[in-house]
């Protein structure tokens, strides 16, 4: 792996990402704020693909481009009036908040240059970094993870745990996080069931002529 | 070093949406600056489960264990679930609030004040 060509791959991405989040929060025109929207997101999909995480980049690109944004432009359309918005005027206030968000992202930076980070990519057992990063397998008899050797049986042997790791959150969603998901599930449901309570007593309202305030 | 840039371009997008938050008024603009936080969360959560684990996690290799050194992934994967939810939520209000009180300037809302 060509490590300072991913560095450049994903600064220049990133590049790109922070630019169209710029321009979402200075458009006036709510309609191409989504759009570009869309494009920040998938920036950051892209990022998941480039440092390994492909279960979560495809999450990404279909829950966020595929249905968050897709709905912000369809709630442009069906609302009346919500195509222009109304732009963020020069005063005490935008000053104040540019600061507050500036002074919110050199702490950050302050902070991530000058942490000691337990990196992976130092480790300094062989053992490990063979596990994590080339191939592995799985002894069923004494539950522990071992290396591939030359005996190894060939449809034992799983690609480390850092470039394929779909499998594993595959086995860790049904078995270690299994109530997590459950109540995750549980949440999904009580939103869609109260949007879909929200939106019927509008349309219900609607029809009878009866729109007044709520 | 690629820790670094990925969790730049996080803080970047996270003060980015806090500005939006803080500086304009229309409804939908502010949700969107609020999933642009949320984006940014998972984008560090992941960078740090790719770059930077403990050494506790690492030197125990049992298989029970051993998966969990892709928790990073899961909890990503549970707060897209929570934001799309709340996005839903959120955007059926939206239309609730265009529809009875023709307004979506988050400003014009104050029936709760006094």
């Amino acid at each position: 792996m060509d490590n300072s060509l991913l560095n450049i791959f994903i600064a220049l991405i990133s590049f790109i990402g922070v630019a169209s989040a710029i321009y979402v929060v200075a458009q006036t025109n709510v309609f191409r704020a989504a759009i570009a929207l869309a494009l920040s997101f998938m920036t950051v999909a892209v990022v998941f693909f480039a440092i390994n995480a492909e279960f979560l980049g495809a999450v990404q690109i279909l829950v966020y481009i595929g249905a968050v944004s897709v709905l912000m432009a369809f709630s442009v359309l069906l609302v009346k009036d919500l195509q222009t918005a109304s732009s963020s005027t020069i005063g005490l206030r935008f000053f104040l908040s540019s600061f507050s968000s500036l002074l919110i992202f050199i702490t950050l930076v302050f902070v991530i240059f000058t942490t000691e980070w337990n990196r992976t990519d130092n480790i300094s057992d062989p053992n490990m970094k063979e596990i994590l990063f080339e191939k592995y397998s799985i002894d069923q008899e004494n539950k522990l993870i071992i290396n591939v050797k030359s005996e190894t049986n060939e449809s034992e042997i799983r690609d480390g745990l850092f470039k394929d790791s779909i499998i594993p959150i595959g086995s860790l969603l049904a078995t270690r996080y299994f109530i997590s998901l459950q109540l995750i599930a549980l949440i999904i449901v009580a939103c869609v069931v109260g949007s879909i309570a929200i939106t019927k007593n509008t349309i219900e309202n609607d029809e009878e002529g009866d729109v007044e305030a709520i | 070093m690629t820790l670094e840039i990925i969790l730049i371009f996080s803080s970047a997008l996270f003060s980015i949406g806090i500005f939006g938050l803080l500086t304009r008024k229309n409804i939908v603009i502010t949700l969107m600056s609020l999933e642009l936080i949320f984006n940014s969360v998972v984008l560090s959560i992941v960078g740090f489960n790719r770059y930077a684990l403990s050494p506790l996690v690492i030197n125990d290799l049992s298989v029970d264990s051993f998966f969990g050194l892709l928790s990073g992934n899961i909890l990503g994967i549970f707060i897209i679930c929570v934001a799309a939810g709340e996005t839903a939520l959120a955007l059926a209000m939206v239309l609730a609030l265009g529809k009875f009180k023709s307004t979506v300037e988050l400003s014009d809302l104050s029936e709760m004040k006094n």
